[in-house]
C-alpha cells in the first residue's frame, strides 16, 4: 500500500507548487542514492518521494487524487530502474576519475596499494574494527518535535529502535544512538545509528528559533473594544487580551508559550499576530454607523507613506 | 549479443531523454558513448547515468554547466568511494601486525 504522498514529501495538503518542488529537492539531494551511495535507505525513499512528486507536481492528478478519484499506487513503477551507484565503482567504469592520487597520496608503494581494487573483503575475526555507522530518517509531526516523544522505528531486517525526541527538535536535526548501528569486526565497538528527523509542517503554528508564531484572526468588534480570547498554543488553548484598539499585523506575545530546548532556559515564547476579519455579512446597522462616524471621525492609516 | 543500445533504443528506455538532450550531454562530455560501427551505442551504465542526469536537471533545473560539475563531482564521489574500500581490501589482506598500524596511523591522523 502506498503512503500519502503529501505525507513522503512532508507538506500540507494546501501546499503551493513550489512548496512542493522544494521539498522534492531537499529530498533528491539528501536521498538520491546516486549522490548519497553510502545511505543504505536512500534509494527506496528517493523512489518513494519520486512517484509522490510525480502525483503532486501535475495540477490535474493532484486533483483528482484530493478527491480520492485516484489513489497513490504507482511507487512499484521504479522499482526495476538501473541506479548509477551500481555501476560507478565496477572496473572499466569510464566516468571514473583517474586523476586519483596524484598529489594526494606521497608515497609511490602505497599509491601501488591504492590503485589495487581489492574484491570483497577477507575479513579476520583476530582483526579489530568499530562497525559502520546506520542512518535512518523519522517523520514528526510538528507537536511530536515541539514538545518532544517517544518514536519507536521499524529497521529494514525487522527490528526495531526507540528513538527519544527531545523537547523542541529541529527540522533537519541528527540523533546518535551510541551502539545502535553495524557490528564491530573483533573486539571493535558496534557503530551508531544516526537519525536524521524530518518535522512536518503544522497548518497553525511556525516556528522561529523557540518561539512559536501564530496568526490569529479577531472579529471588528475583539479589534475595538479589547476582550479577552482563546488561542491555541502548543500546550493547548489559553486566554489572550487584546487590547482595545488593535490592528491587524499587531504582535501580542505569550511569555514561556514556546519552545523548550534541552539545557537552554528560559522556554521561548509564542508570539500571535493579530488579523482583523470583517463580519461575513455587512448590516444595514453597521454600514449606516459607520457612514455617520466617518463624518466626524474620519482618519488616514496611509498619511505617512504618501508624503 | 551485446546489450548496448542504440540512440533511439536509449532515448525509449530513459522517459524523460529526448535526443536534443542526448546530444547535449555528449557534446559536453557527460556522456561519452561507444563508438559502434552504425553509430554510437550506450552500455547499462549509461543508461543509469542518464536517468540521474535526467533526474538533476529537472529536480533542480540545472543549466549545462552546472549539470557538468554537478557530475564531476558525482564522478569524483564515486572514484574516491571505490579507491578507499580497495584501500580497505588491501589492508584486511595483510596480516594482523600490519593492519593495527595502519589501524594506528589512521587513529593518529583522522582522530577515529
Amino acid at each position: 500500500m502506498s503512503r500519502d504522498p503529501y505525507e513522503v514529501l512532508g507538506v500540507t495538503r494546501t501546499a503551493t507548487a513550489e512548496e512542493i518542488k522544494k521539498a522534492y529537492r531537499k529530498i533528491v539531494r539528501t536521498s538520491h542514492p546516486d549522490l548519497n551511495p553510502d545511505d543504505a535507505g536512500a534509494q527506496a525513499r528517493f523512489i518513494e518521494a519520486t512517484a509522490a512528486h510525480d502525483l503532486l507536481k501535475d495540477p490535474d492528478l493532484r486533483a483528482r487524487y484530493d478527491k480520492g478519484e485516484i489513489d497513490a499506487s504507482g511507487a512499484e513503477r521504479q522499482a526495476e530502474r538501473p541506479f548509477y551507484r551500481d555501476y560507478a565503482q565496477q572496473p572499466g567504469n569510464p566516468y571514473q576519475s583517474s586523476r586519483g592520487f596524484e598529489g594526494f597520496v606521497s608515497s609511490d608503494i602505497f599509491e601501488e596499494i591504492l590503485r589495487q581494487r581489492g574484491q570483497g573483503s577477507a575479513r579476520s575475526a583476530h582483526f579489530n574494527a568499530p562497525g559502520p555507522d546506520r542512518r535512518y530518517q523519522l517523520e514528526l509531526d510538528f507537536l511530536e518535535a515541539a514538545l518532544g516523544t517517544q518514536k519507536r522505528i521499524t529497521l529494514p531486517d525487522g527490528q526495531s529502535l526507540d528513538v527519544r525526541i527531545p523537547t523542541g527538535t529541529a527540522d533537519g536535526q541528527t540523533i546518535r544512538l551510541r551502539g545502535k548501528g553495524g557490528e564491530g569486526l573483533g573486539e571493535g565497538p558496534d557503530g551508531d545509528a544516526l537519525v536524521t528527523l524530518s518535522v512536518r509542517p503544522h497548518k497553525l503554528f511556525r516556528r522561529e528559533g523557540n518561539d512559536i508564531l501564530l496568526t490569529l484572526p479577531i472579529s471588528l468588534d475583539e479589534a475595538i473594544l479589547g476582550g479577552k480570547v482563546e488561542a491555541p498554543t502548543i500546550d493547548g488553548p489559553v486566554s489572550l487580551s487584546i487590547p482595545k484598539g488593535a490592528s491587524s499585523g499587531q504582535v501580542l506575545r505569550l511569555r514561556g508559550r514556546g519552545v523548550q530546548r534541552p539545557g537552554q532556559t528560559p522556554r521561548g515564547d509564542q508570539r500571535v499576530e493579530l488579523r482583523i476579519v470583517s463580519p461575513p455579512e455587512m448590516d444595514e446597522s453597521l454600514r449606516s454607523f459607520m457612514e455617520s462616524w466617518r463624518e466626524t471621525h474620519a482618519y488616514d492609516p496611509r498619511r505617512e507613506m504618501m508624503s | 549479443m551485446s546489450e548496448n543500445l542504440t540512440a533511439n533504443e536509449i532515448i525509449d528506455a530513459v522517459a524523460a531523454l529526448t535526443a536534443e538532450r542526448l546530444t547535449t550531454y555528449i557534446e559536453i562530455g557527460i556522456i561519452m558513448p561507444i563508438q559502434g560501427e552504425a553509430g554510437p551505442l550506450f552500455a547499462p551504465v549509461d543508461c543509469a547515468r542518464l536517468q540521474l542526469i535526467c533526474e538533476l536537471e529537472q529536480s533542480h533545473e540545472l543549466a549545462d554547466e552546472a549539470l557538468e560539475m554537478v557530475m564531476s563531482l558525482v564522478d569524483q564521489l564515486h572514484s574516491a568511494r571505490a579507491d578507499l574500500q580497495a584501500l580497505g581490501a588491501a589492508v584486511d589482506a595483510q596480516p594482523v601486525a600490519v593492519r593495527e598500524q595502519v589501524l594506528a596511523a589512521w587513529r593518529a591522523r583522522r582522530g577515529g
